[in-house]
């Protein structure tokens, strides 16, 4: 039998009266490193957590060449967005305590990175850094196969195959909850499951699953939090914006138009690159870490 | 700020059931004393729960950590149902004992002697379900906790307690219509949401998902292998079975009813244990938890011996 040995180790730290779960990747205690080389604070994509195809084999590429790797675990993790806790917003304050559990352990500098939806938090996270007064140590922001809006990406996907329910009926339904009529009574959270969704039959893999919570913050037309190119310009950091030629789910026109955004913004740390890959980057995970190694290299030694 | 990490030493490890299916794990060991000596100290294989997973809150977390203060170790995995395995076709719970199998001969490979088997909830189903097909020398026994008389009959008396939307009868005719006479190689699936199945509300804390193929093996009528009832008899192995004594979703008669099935079918090493201050998750009484798991994954469990002589314990 073959078994693969992960280098890395589970951890976990407080937040919010519970236990965030993360895996650490390569934890240096030499305080040259730590004061040198940024670790990378890696954010799952939808449904995504720790033990993850893409959250495995990157941060070992990373961290064989002397990146330590976080990958924590936030609201949106496993099965958050089904019942009811995974909500976009609050995962800011789950990851500026990842970054702090990071300074903790000796890291002086942090880069936030993120894969789909985790592209999505990242760039949210970073906007919110470089908008605050206080210096920061984030040093720099990696957003892969990042959607323009994620909202508009979920609405536009689920037009393509004839969703059922349709965007604009579980639009409706949550503002029953979130804001009903005068005539109307107000409901409560419950689960949606949208077949239809990501493809052109009603079986699972082609099914998406949230709460009306859960999808009315990251999903639905008022999410903002998630309409990533309204704070793409607000980061003032070091970005670097990655795509898959082949991506079925973000378009290339998307990923354009988020690299013009920052560009235009005035960030002078915008690079943009492409790759063979599709949207999880199947079997390009070593390319992928060695570009984003290069891109490291180049800014932070 | 907690320290690092969650388990010490712990080692993350993937590898492949026979078919296929990936499966994660976190090996726990007691390093402590010397490689060959480590090997003779027993070793638990735990398996989550229903839509649980090896990091999950309560006994699935806690475990580990509190075995290890005893010196043992364990291997918790995820297996095809971990998670959000129920929504996805392949969570067939009948399948599963091929990530059992996996995980055996993983330890095996590894060199360790003394194997117990721990499941928790449907994990425990999962564990009977491979006992009852497999035997393996080094697998010393057995740890259920809360686990049911049958997983279909318990859902389907929760469903109906809670007044389920779809009822039960529903789902079941629905799937027949989408899985066909063939349900394991039937093409189509689909995800479905089960309101009020568990309390009185549509809210997701009351709610259950499945796909009409994972619910078949796991809850539906014909789920057969997911009816403990059935199996456990067929289990050579001593069976620790250990229920909260708040538990709310499995009855104190469950495991009773399952322990005189295993008597009547002429073995005595079987014993129930009632865990007080513990709901359905008995790591709520760590205490009295660890101290009945140490005494089976110990030499001699004495109690054991005390039936087998006729002496059922008072306890």
């Amino acid at each position: 039998m073959d078994v693969e040995d992960s280098s890395g180790t589970v951890v976990s730290f407080a937040f919010d009266q519970h236990q965030v779960d993360a895996l650490l990747y390569h934890p240096l205690t030499a305080r040259a490193h730590m004061e040198q080389k940024p670790a990378i604070l890696r954010l799952h994509g939808i449904l995504g957590n720790l033990l993850d195809e893409t959250e495995h084999d990157l941060p070992a590429v990373l961290a064989a060449a002397g990146y330590s790797c976080l990958t924590m675990n936030t609201l949106l993790a496993n099965l958050g967005l089904f019942f009811g806790f995974g909500i976009f917003d609050d995962a800011m304050a789950q990851i500026a305590a990842g970054c702090q559990f990071l300074r903790q352990l000796g890291f002086e500098q942090i880069v936030v990175a993120g894969h789909g939806l985790g592209g999505c938090m990242a760039i949210r996270y970073g906007a919110l850094v470089s908008d605050s007064a206080t210096p920061s140590d984030i040093m720099g922001i990696i957003a892969v196969a990042t959607p323009y809006s994620m909202p508009e990406t979920i609405r536009r996907r689920w037009g393509r195959f004839g969703s059922e329910p349709s965007y604009d009926e579980v639009y409706r339904r949550a503002q029953r909850l979130f804001k009903p009529r005068p005539e109307e009574r107000a409901t409560h959270d419950e689960i949606i499951a949208i077949k239809r969704a990501r493809g052109d039959t009603a079986r699972p893999e082609h099914t998406d699953i949230y709460t009306l919570k859960t999808w009315w913050a990251l999903a639905g037309p008022e999410a903002e939090g998630a309409e990533v190119y309204r704070h793409i310009g607000q980061i003032r950091l070091p970005l670097l914006l990655v795509h898959g030629a082949q991506d079925d789910l973000i378009e290339r026109s998307e990923f354009a138009a988020l690299s013009r955004l920052a560009s235009q913004s005035g960030n002078p740390h915008v690079t943009a690159i492409e790759l063979d890959a599709n949207h999880t980057f199947d079997g390009k995970h070593e390319e992928l870490g060695q570009r984003m190694i290069r891109w490291l290299t180049e800014r932070y030694g | 700020m907690s320290t690092i990490p969650i388990h010490a030493p712990q080692r993350l490890l993937r590898f492949r059931a026979a078919d296929g299916f990936l499966i994660s794990a976190l090996l726990v060991t007691n390093a402590s004393s010397s490689p060959a000596d480590m090997l003779q100290i027993p070793i638990l294989l735990q398996v989550p729960g229903m839509i649980g997973h090896f990091l999950a809150r309560g006994t699935p977390r806690l475990l580990p950590h509190a075995l290890l203060a005893h010196g043992f170790h364990s291997l918790s995995i995820n297996t095809r149902l971990a998670s959000a395995g129920q929504m996805t076709s392949h969570g067939i719970f009948d399948d599963t004992i091929h990530d059992l199998d996996a995980a055996i001969e993983l330890l095996v490979q590894q060199g360790f002697q003394k194997i117990f088997l721990l499941g928790y909830s449907l994990g425990a189903s999962m564990v009977v379900h491979w006992a009852a097909h497999r035997q393996h020398p080094r697998v010393r026994g057995l740890i259920l906790e809360g686990v049911g008389f049958s997983l279909p009959d318990s859902h389907r008396t929760r469903w109906e307690k809670w007044g389920s939307s779809p009822t039960y009868t529903e789902v079941y005719e629905r799937a027949k219509a989408i899985l066909g006479a063939d349900p394991y190689h039937a093409p189509d699936d689909e995800v479905f949401v089960v309101y009020q199945a568990s309390g009185s509300s549509r809210e997701p804390i009351h709610s259950e998902i499945y796909t009409y193929k994972t619910w078949w093996f796991m809850i539906g009528p014909e789920a057969h292998q997911a009816m403990t009832h059935r199996h456990i008899a067929t289990v050579t192995v001593p069976v620790l079975l250990l229920r909260g004594a708040h538990d709310e979703l499995v009855e104190s008669w469950e495991p009773e009813a399952l322990a005189r099935i295993v008597h009547a079918a002429g073995r005595a090493n079987i014993r129930v244990r009632q865990i007080p201050g513990a709901g359905h998750d008995c790591m709520e009484n760590p205490e009295a938890m660890v101290q009945e798991i140490v005494q089976m994954m110990s030499e001699r469990p004495a109690a054991f011996d005390d039936e087998e002589n006729g002496n059922k314990s008072a306890r």
